[in-house]
């Protein structure tokens, strides 16, 4: 029975979040076979699992291939932080989504003893697969601590995800309103930030584990310090009945938070609480078309987890490059950090064309012509990366003031590949409408910006002056075309 | 005026519309009958140029659908059967949106937002998100976006559905009041006391096809029936199913 109430409002969750695409919603036939792939729990737990479980093949060697056997439960204790994070963000951003969609409606009205421990279930049970990721260093701990460690520290990892989760139902229960109220900027940049960090946790974790494998031997007395808090306290498998004492107690605690919290958040659930009347009258404001929709968009985004981490995206693509650039301060480096922000402008477009959902109805209504559209799209798409890419080689600069050279490049480039993108989609295209996102327009779109992108840096190399008028010739083109 | 002549909507192998013709007149209000999927929102959809006919003419106020869709989105005013919004934008956000798309001076916008926020009575939900809104504070947001640029036409689909018999009361009057600015309604319902009570002339659609035509008193003697409703029932071939449902029903409980 429990478990057919969970399987139900995973189905009716995924429905909607699949109702929601338009470019799913607008193709019924796409739309079943995505929700055919997607709607069963059982299917998903299984392949996510799988995917999980693979992906942490990668952890295995850092700690298998540690000359000290203690060395290995603190390399260890230093994963158990992701199940942590992931779990707490995960519910956090999930919870909000679930309530909002409104799938305990339904269930209201029915003699069922419907608590909030549904919500949790939802929440956890899709959340666990990511747990996966620590079975394959849990199985390396095993190998060189014996099996009980082995146990001790995968159940080390399944308590980071419970405290995770409960951490995150806390704040969604405290913090998690619909609107923005008084503070929604604030909330907004939290947010962002929040998004920034969980997306940034694989490039941190690279560097943790090469942190914590030099310098284990400093860390270990750290880690014995503190063994009472999570994640230290994993590093206390070596001595598993400390461990197990340590994980009861924690069971207890968490476990205490957790049943007060789901009760709170059901009362809020039940009771509809879950918005927050905002602060003030907003005043009317009007803006050209193509501006208004752009507007219009960030407004929907900056409220929307998932559409602000779409469109946040090419900012988390461009870190490596940034680090590159940064480490080198070489005019060289700087540019081809640029030609990264140029190259990920164009993976936005999949973010930006979400962004109106099921409301894209209200745009045929609107006398609204495809390039006013395109117009707004590309403003949208183009804000964050050339804002991005500005402030980064401004900072750039400060390291090496040739850097500066590459300025002009940041603001326009952006715009030459994300127009280039938008156009190649839309090619043939004559009303507001979504795009079929084909593997041929895919692959047109890859080859323009190959050879945008190929074109100014080869120009750099002759002359670095060259590539600007280049970039501004496609952008004098694209602007043509989008306003004719 | 609305001119529809021989219209055909196909989706795929379904013909939705098979060839309907109506004319809606200056200052007339339409009223478009039909039970459940016989196609008059396919219709209202076509006339507000938001998709296109599959064959015939569609003529609002002298622009052709087929060939200017946006010119003729641009003078009529189309308020959905289920309110289509940006749920996370608030009311004020989403005028702010309409009225740029639109093109409306800030001052007309401005005054005509209060005047219908007024009417309406939702001055106290202007700052909250629309998806947290009632479906009849959100129908009314619907209402006020659709007539906010002043509309030469107004395509209406079941657009009293869940509002208050205050805000419902007030819908009529701002259509009578229209009515009389001369302006060309469409409006469907299934509330057929009001159909009675606010439309010039009625046309009922039934399996994509107009099967009748006339004022409510020419329709009462068509069918030979004391009431819209009879006639309804009696042209859409479903008075002896509803009378066998209702005994089939008694039965049950």
């Amino acid at each position: 029975m429990e478990w057919e109430i969970v399987n139900v409002l995973y189905r009716e969750m995924t429905y909607k979040r699949l109702r929601a695409n338009p470019q799913l919603s607008t193709d019924w036939n796409k739309f079943i076979k995505a929700f055919k792939r997607s709607g069963s729990l059982k299917r998903t737990l299984l392949s996510q699992s799988i995917l999980f479980g693979i992906f942490g093949l990668m952890l295995f060697p850092g700690v298998y291939y540690v000359k000290d056997p203690s060395g290995s439960a603190v390399i260890y204790a230093s994963y158990c932080l992701l199940p942590l994070i992931m779990a707490l963000y995960g519910t956090a951003v999930t919870a909000q989504y679930a309530i909002s969609l409104g799938l305990f409606e339904p269930l209201l009205s029915l003699p069922v003893r419907v608590g909030g421990k549904y919500l949790s279930a939802l929440l956890l049970i899709t959340e666990l697969p990511s747990t996966l990721f620590l079975l394959p260093p849990a199985v390396a701990l095993s190998l060189k601590l014996g099996p009980v460690a082995g146990v001790l520290g995968f159940a080390w990892a399944l308590m980071g995800a419970f405290i995770g989760h409960t951490l995150g139902l806390l704040i969604y229960d405290r913090f998690g309103k619909a609107s923005g109220g008084k503070f929604s900027g604030l909330k907004t940049a939290f947010k962002a930030f929040g998004i920034l960090l969980v997306m940034s946790l694989f490039y941190g974790l690279n560097y943790l584990q090469r942190y914590v494998a030099s310098h284990y031997e400093t860390l270990k007395g750290v880690f014995e310090r503190y063994s009472v808090a999570y994640p230290f306290s994993v590093s206390t498998v070596e001595k598993p009945l400390l461990s197990l004492g340590l994980l009861a107690v924690y069971g207890l605690v968490i476990g205490a938070v957790y049943v007060l919290t789901v009760r709170r958040l059901w009362r809020r659930i039940s009771e509809g609480t879950a918005t927050e009347r905002r602060g003030g009258r907003a005043r009317l404001s009007l803006h050209s078309p193509a501006l208004a929709l752009a507007l219009k968009d960030f407004k929907i985004a900056t409220r929307n987890t998932s559409l602000l981490t779409g469109l946040l995206m090419p900012v988390v693509v461009i870190i490596p490059s940034l680090a590159g650039a940064l480490k080198s301060g070489s005019e060289g480096s700087a540019l081809g950090f640029v030609l990264a922000v140029g190259w990920t402008s164009a993976i936005a477009i999949d973010a930006v064309l979400k962004i109106d959902g099921r409301a894209f109805e209200v745009l045929h209504s609107l006398p609204l012509s495809l390039r006013t559209f395109l117009r707004g799209k590309l403003v949208t798409m183009t804000t964050v990366p050339i804002t991005a890419g500005l402030l980064a080689v401004m900072g750039l600069s400060l390291r090496n003031p040739g850097s500066l050279k590459v300025l002009p490049l940041a603001l326009f480039l952006p715009v030459a590949t994300a127009g280039t993108t938008l156009t190649v989609f839309y090619w043939g295209i004559r009303e507001v409408a979504l795009p079929q996102t084909t593997w041929k327009k895919m692959l047109l779109a890859l080859l323009a910006n190959g050879i945008i992108i190929g074109g100014t840096a080869g120009l750099w190399y002759v002359e670095w002056f060259l590539s600007l008028p280049f970039v501004l010739l496609v952008d004098v083109l694209l602007l043509w075309h989008l306003s004719r | 005026m609305i001119e529809v002549e021989n219209l055909v909507k196909r989706f795929g192998g379904k013909v939705a519309l098979k060839g309907i013709s109506f004319t809606v007149r200056d200052g007339e209000i339409y009223g478009l009958l039909g039970p459940n999927g016989s196609g008059k929102s396919t219709t209202m959809r076509i006339l507000a140029g938001i998709i296109p006919p599959s064959d015939g003419k569609v003529v609002v106020e002298g622009i052709d659908v087929a060939e200017n869709p946006i010119e003729v989105k641009r003078i009529v005013g189309y308020i959905p059967e289920t309110p289509v919004l940006y749920e996370s934008l608030t009311p004020v956000e989403f005028f702010s949106f309409v009225g740029s798309i639109r093109g409306i001076p800030k001052g007309e916008l401005e005054e005509r937002v209060e005047r219908l926020v007024k009417a309406f009575g939702i001055e106290e939900y202007l700052g909250e998100l629309i998806g947290t809104l009632s479906f009849g504070t959100q129908q009314k947001v619907s209402i006020i976006a659709g007539l906010l640029h002043d509309p030469k036409a107004l395509i209406l689909d079941e657009a009293i559905n869940g509002l208050d018999p205050k805000s419902a009361r007030i819908m009529k009057e701002l259509l009578n009041g229209f009515k009389e600015e001369g302006k060309s309604i469409v409006f469907s319902t299934h509330i057929l006391a009001v159909a009675e009570a606010l439309c010039d002339r009625i046309g009922i659609i039934y399996n994509g096809e107009l099967i009748a035509e006339g004022t409510p008193e020419e329709l009462k003697r068509f069918a030979h029936e004391e009431s819209l409703e009879d006639v309804f029932l009696k042209l859409t071939e479903s008075q002896e199913e509803v009378s066998s449902l209702v005994r089939a029903l008694r039965e049950a409980f």
